[in-house]
């Protein structure tokens, strides 16, 4: 498992690659930008969704991104912010410094059962805007905890966000994930089953069902009239915006999908 | 699908794409990676040579050697990238502003775009107002009559880049002085490498910049990571002594966030194997390369230097009688990327183009493009009859 990541480093590390400019035409960096199309390919199937937005280096991205949707979506129902998150799992040691915006956290004492519903029932209410349903790999969680979690915050009004293990979960079960889970926050060597290099972070991935697609943010990786390309706020107007200056580590995710294509 | 089969088909790919030579920089640079460097520090380095070094060791030592290079008095790892250390940066100026905070941010129009539209998506939802402080037209850079009107009440911070967008080196003794007269802390994005050859932040008018923020991509890191490289931060003496041990606490805190530690890695080979003379003499052969290739490219009479200001890394130069468009199209066919056209992001610099030179371009690559540039405006220009029809 390990040579095929190392292989595939090096390949993602050829010149043609390594030097491409992230301004450059669609036209002259097809090779990579085809490349990061299959792996997006892949991720539909893995995921069941359609609408994806790779986010730049680390979680902070991700993490902001997904309180901006949920904002913004919340702003189009209702015209009032709901300016509570619920965080459960793994969601409570993110690092939140960079991404608290006019909101309050929170949190599921870690040593409650994987989704405490009596604390659920408590905290969710009229001012939640979502919940962030990030349970760790080994946590002891069902599809009935996820639904029963994800009825309660759609009963107050507020989105489920959700984690790869989710994901997994919930496709492992054949169950439809887009009727259960509003956006994910997918750690693709988590998702993929893959092995994480010890010095390097995982790439993620936001993922959203058709009603919260539009709000994605850019670039996305779009196929036009066979040509992939990086798509920007023009096409996308209702999106949140751009979360980070050129976008995703391209570096990470096309080294993810040579490794993909290797073992498969 | 088998290994060989699969490299190959990589290989063929990555061979497409990397057939053109490249002048666009826009804020992704081409440097040359000493090999030394690039075989020390890769995502397995710390993984099969010598052991996992933890990313908080690392971040440190590189955080030294960047408060050293910028005269400033303590850097700090913050977050995933330079978007989110500038949004951070923010946050902890506005917090040592306490009351008198105005929720006004005052960005330079020639700060990079993709930088400004990202950094405004971050603040816009913390209620925070941008304001686009528009450039001088003739210097292409910070104009302070256009901050006259702005003073500590009315403003919480000024962002500027160093050199900026445009590649023009900012006045910034002038700029630095002004803004801690008008109580207006400074925060400045800076090309680490460009430091080699220009005046520190750290040491700019009477009390330097307040904050300097770093793209650690042209620190041996390929172009193709630009955006995505974990952000660092270094404060002056004057900020650090505003911070509440609430703020100091949460910097120290985020050091021991999880980020690609083979990048940092990598930053640190680069400036040790380096030193501060070689940086210098790298940042000297970017210039001289730049001025060779402006002198080279106004031979032709159609093609003039947009801003009259020195210049580091880029310079804009206007195109006449030409369509841009399909001057860009024409020399890519012909394997060159002559440069970013400012079209989109600057309409009022519709016929310019933003050529880039490192000291990764050699006299030959200048040449060449300069030559299949001129042919190409040259043909271009020619197109269209100049005398009208008379039906």
């Amino acid at each position: 498992m390990m040579n095929d990541k190392i292989i595939a480093n090096q390949l993602a590390m050829l010149p043609g690659f390594e030097n491409q400019h992230p301004l450059i035409n669609s036209r002259q960096g097809a090779g990579m930008l085809g490349s990061l199309y299959e792996l997006q390919q892949a991720l539909e199937q893995e995921s069941g969704y359609t609408s994806f937005s790779f986010t730049t280096a680390g979680i902070d991205s991700g993490l902001f991104s997904l309180i901006a949707m949920i904002k913004a979506w919340h702003l189009r129902q209702t015209k009032s912010a709901r300016t509570e998150f619920v965080l459960i799992g793994d969601a409570t040691q993110f690092e939140f410094v960079s991404a608290k915006i006019d909101f309050e956290l929170l949190t599921q004492p870690r040593a409650a059962p994987a989704v405490d519903r009596a604390w659920a029932r408590l905290n969710c209410g009229d001012n939640t805007a979502g919940v962030f349903l990030f349970p760790p790999v080994d946590a002891d969680i069902s599809v009935a905890d996820v639904r029963w979690i994800a009825d309660r915050v759609h009963y107050c009004g507020g989105l489920i966000v959700a984690n790869s293990n989710v994901c997994r979960l919930i496709k492992r079960s054949g169950t439809d994930s887009d009727e259960i889970v509003d956006l994910y926050l997918l750690g693709l060597n988590q998702l993929f089953g893959l092995e994480q290099v010890p010095t390097a972070i995982d790439c993620f991935v936001l993922a959203a069902g058709e009603q919260l697609s539009p709000l994605l943010p850019v670039p996305r990786l779009v196929l036009d009239d066979s040509v992939v390309r990086w798509s920007g706020e023009d096409e996308f107007p209702l999106s949140v915006g751009r979360t980070g200056a050129f976008g995703a580590n391209k570096f990470a995710l096309l080294s993810l999908a040579i490794e993909l294509q290797l073992r498969s | 699908m088998h290994e060989v089969e699969i490299t190959r088909r990589f290989q063929q790919r990555a061979l497409n794409d990397s057939r053109n030579l490249s002048f666009v920089g826009a804020g992704a640079y081409h440097h040359h990676i000493p090999s030394p460097v690039s075989l020390a520090s890769n995502p397995f380095t710390g993984t099969v040579k010598k052991g996992v070094v933890k990313a908080s060791q690392q971040s440190r030592r590189l955080a030294e050697s960047l408060s050293d290079l910028n005269a400033m008095k303590a850097t700090y790892r913050a977050g995933s990238d330079l978007i989110v250390a500038t949004v951070q940066g923010i946050g902890i100026i506005q917090n040592t502003l306490k009351q008198r905070r105005s929720n006004r941010i005052l960005i330079s129009s020639t700060v990079n775009p993709f930088y400004r539209k990202a950094i405004r998506g971050w603040i816009k939802q913390g209620g925070i107002d941008p304001v686009i402080v528009h450039y001088d037209e003739t210097a292409g850079a910070v104009g302070l009559d256009q901050l006259i009107n702005y003073d500590k009440k009315t403003a919480d911070v000024l962002i500027i880049q160093y050199p900026n967008f445009f590649g023009v080196i900012e006045s910034v003794d002038e700029i630095s002085d002004w803004a801690h007269d008008r109580g207006i802390p400074l925060i400045a994005i800076v090309n680490p490498l460009a430091l080699g050859a220009l005046k520190p932040p750290g040491s700019w008018g009477r009390h330097g910049a307040d904050m300097a923020i770093y793209d650690l991509q042209t620190l041996g890191l390929p172009v193709c990571l630009s955006g995505s490289i974990p952000g660092f931060f270094s404060l002056n003496q004057r900020l650090i002594d505003k911070l509440t041990a609430a703020v100091k606490s949460s910097l120290n805190k985020l050091d021991r966030q999880q980020v690609d530690n083979w990048m940092l890695a990598r930053a640190e080979a680069y400036l040790n194997y380096l030193g501060s003379t070689g940086l210098g003499q790298v940042a000297q052969q970017c210039q001289r390369n730049l001025d060779s290739l402006e002198s080279k490219l106004l031979e032709n009479p159609l093609l003039s230097v947009q801003f009259d200001s020195a210049r580091f890394h880029e310079s804009v130069v206007n195109i006449d009688q030409v369509d841009l468009p399909a001057v860009l199209s024409l020399c890519a066919r012909h394997g060159f990327q002559i440069g970013y056209s400012l079209q989109a992001e600057y309409p009022e610099l519709g016929q310019c183009i933003l050529f880039n030179a490192t000291e990764a371009h050699l006299p030959g690559d200048i040449d060449a493009m300069v030559a299949k540039l001129s042919k190409v405006v040259e043909i271009q220009s020619q197109a269209a009859c100049p005398v009208a029809p008379k039906f």
